[in-house]
């Protein structure tokens, strides 16, 4: 993987006739890879699916039958990804861009942890997979939809990497009430600016190259007034 | 914040640089807190805290066991001790 590449190097913005400037899209840091779902996984995703994470985002208490969950795992799923740590292989969370639409430029993306813990390797692991959408496809923004009651766990990313562009009242029922749906928007050029100190982590050091000092970071539209 | 000064690495610095990220007042932090149990980080914060570390401060320590440190508990005077340590008082 290339500096230039894991930086944000391809893209519209750089774009060349050149053939040697062919990199492959990013997919390993130091931490943390991105590795293909494959069979082996699918006992502790559905295993996930019937619990506590079930609950908070994709069967929302339901059990689909095997069939059923096969769909919902793949349907719409433009590329999906098990982020898995580089020191003992073990699945960290699971990444996916769905729903893409190449007329308009977007699609969705969300993040999946499979573990408690709150671990700064599987963000990394997020990031890389971000850059590797944004190189693949010529995305101008990525949309996650979230219940409510996940929108903790993203809440120093709004302002900064998201902003929230919709919200559908009381769309959710869990537990005697009605929750909001939120929809966030993530932007290339906010993720190309904002990104960079999170993708140069992932570099050894050597080859790690100088980002904007913390205070230029960027925003990305809306305040944090929600908090 | 300190970021005026570029070439100091300090307690205050690293104080100044966790509020911004975290989106909090930088009287509210102390040596003594803790990232995630007293400041409340989440996730992204955390990883942005790390990536500062690691790129700003050239903390090789933090990136080599990344994976194995327990950050729930890490202070931000464990990480200056850390810092100088490794002979960095300042660049």
């Amino acid at each position: 993987m290339t500096e230039a590449r894991l930086l944000g190097g391809g893209g519209l913005e750089g774009a060349s006739t050149d053939p040697s400037a062919f990199a492959p899209a990013p997919m390993r840091g130091r931490h943390v890879y991105l590795r293909a779902i494959v069979p082996e996984d699918y006992r502790l995703l559905q295993q996930l699916d019937a619990g506590e994470l079930g609950l908070r985002w994709r069967t929302r208490g339901a059990t689909p039958s095997p069939e059923q969950w096969m769909q919902l795992t793949w349907n719409s799923v433009l590329a999906q990804f098990v982020v898995t740590r580089t020191s003992d292989r073990r699945a960290l969370g699971v990444v996916m861009a769905y729903r893409p639409s190449f007329q308009d430029g977007h699609a969705q993306f969300a993040v999946v942890s499979l573990e408690k813990r709150r671990s700064p390797v599987l963000v990394l692991g997020c990031a890389i997979f971000l850059e590797y959408v944004f190189t693949c496809w010529n995305f101008h923004k990525l949309y996650m939809e979230l219940p409510e009651w996940n929108l903790s766990q993203f809440a120093s990313g709004l302002g900064k990497y998201f902003q929230i562009e919709g919200r559908l009242r009381n769309h959710l029922f869990y537990d005697g009430q009605h929750w909001d749906e939120i929809i966030m928007g993530l932007y290339r050029s906010t993720w190309r600016e904002n990104g960079k100190r999170l993708l140069a982590a992932e570099q050894p050091g050597p080859s790690r190259p100088r980002v904007p000092r913390i205070r230029s970071l960027s925003t990305a539209g809306s305040d944090r007034s929600w908090k | 914040m300190n970021t005026s000064s570029p070439t100091l690495y300090t307690r205050d610095a690293l104080i100044a640089a966790v509020a911004e990220i975290g989106d909090l007042a930088p009287t509210d932090i102390s040596g003594e807190s803790r990232l995630v149990e007293d400041l409340g980080l989440d996730s992204i914060a955390l990883a942005e805290v790390v990536a500062y570390l690691i790129v700003d401060w050239e903390m090789e320590s933090v990136a080599a066991d990344l994976e194995e440190r327990d950050w729930a508990s890490v202070t931000i005077d464990a990480i200056c001790r850390e810092y100088r340590s490794r002979g960095r008082t300042s660049r």
